[in-house]
C-alpha cells in the first residue's frame, strides 16, 4: 500500500514536498546481500511519506531522517564499492574508487552534521 | 482513514484511466510480492510484465509514468536477482534506465540493481561505474535536502 500511496500523491499533485526525493520502494526480497542498501531505501520511503501526511510545522528545518537515511544510502555504496575493489589488490584504479567512495561518505556524514543532525554510524 | 480519504478525492480529480493505470501498478507490485513469498518467481515475473506491457494512459506527466515504470522495472529485476539470473535482472534494470535518468531514487534503484546484477557476473569495473553514479544521485539529493534546510 505504501507504494500506492506514493504514486497517488505523486501524480493527483496532493503533496507539496520537493519533486527530487521521491523514492521508489524497492523489494523488500532482494539477495539477503543487498538487505543492508535496500532497508535503508525502505527506511527512507517511509520517512518522506511520514513527511506528506506531517509536514513540518517551520516548513524548511532539515529532515534529519531523511538526510541521515541519504547518508547511510551514500556510505552503503561506499562499503559495496570498496568490497568488490577487495577483490582486486594491487590496482590502482579499484583502490581509487574505494578511497573516493570512503572520502564522499565522510563529507555525507559532515553535511548532515552541519544540518545540523546527528545521524550516528 | 486518512489514505481512504486521500484516495477518494485524487479519484475525483484523477481521470478514470490513470487511476486505473496506478490501482494495475499497486496490484502488480502486490501480486509479484505474494507471489515471491510462495516461492514464485515466474508468477511474480508474469505479474509485473503484465503491467509493463501497457502503456502509461494518456495525458500523465511523463515524468510521472517514467517513476512508475522505473519502480516496476526495479522491482522485476530483484526478482530476477532473487531467482539467480543476473543477467536478466541487469537487461531489466537497463529496459528501467532507458526510461530516463532523473536525479531521484528510482534512477538509483536502478543502477544498485544492475551494478549488484554486473557483480555476479564478473563486471566487477561496470559494478562500481553504477554504485558511483548511485552514491552521487544520493549525495545531489542529500545537498538539496541539506540546503533545503538552512
Amino acid at each position: 500500500m505504501k507504494r500506492l500511496r506514493v504514486m497517488v500523491l505523486l501524480l493527483c499533485g496532493c503533496a507539496t514536498a520537493p519533486r527530487a526525493p521521491e523514492p521508489a520502494k524497492p523489494n523488500q526480497t532482494t539477495a539477503s546481500e543487498d538487505a543492508p542498501l535496500v532497508q535503508s531505501y525502505v527506511q527512507q520511503q517511509q520517512s518522506l511519506l511520514d513527511e506528506l501526511e506531517h509536514p513540518s510545522a517551520a516548513g524548511h528545518k532539515p529532515e534529519c531522517p531523511h538526510l541521515c537515511e541519504l547518508v547511510e544510502n551514500i556510505c552503503a555504496l561506499s562499503g559495496r564499492i570498496c568490497s568488490v575493489a577487495a577483490r582486486h589488490e594491487g590496482e590502482d584504479e579499484m583502490k581509487r574508487a574505494c578511497d573516493d567512495g570512503l572520502d564522499r561518505c565522510s563529507r555525507a556524514r559532515a553535511e548532515a552534521a552541519a544540518a545540523p543532525c546527528s545521524c550516528g554510524g | 482513514m486518512k489514505l481512504a480519504l486521500l484516495l477518494a478525492l485524487c479519484a475525483l480529480a484523477t481521470p478514470e484511466p490513470r487511476a486505473l493505470w496506478l490501482r494495475q501498478a499497486d496490484e502488480s507490485h502486490q501480486a509479484a510480492d505474494r507471489a515471491l513469498a510462495m516461492k514464485q518467481p515466474q508468477a511474480a515475473r508474469e505479474a509485473l510484465l503484465r503491467f509493463l506491457e501497457a502503456a502509461p494512459p494518456a495525458g500523465i506527466r511523463s515524468d510521472d509514468a517514467r517513476s512508475v515504470q522505473q519502480d516496476a522495472w526495479f522491482h522485476l529485476a530483484s526478482v530476477e536477482l532473487q531467482s539467480g539470473d543476473a543477467k536478466r535482472a541487469q537487461a531489466d534494470a537497463e529496459k528501467g534506465l532507458t526510461l530516463g535518468r532523473e536525479t531521484d531514487l528510482f534512477t538509483a534503484n536502478l543502477l544498485v540493481v544492475r551494478g549488484r546484477a554486473r557483480e555476479l557476473q564478473q563486471d566487477d569495473r561496470g559494478a562500481i561505474s553504477d554504485y558511483q553514479e548511485a552514491m552521487r544521485i544520493n549525495e545531489a539529493l542529500l545537498k538539496a535536502a541539506s540546503e533545503g534546510g538552512r
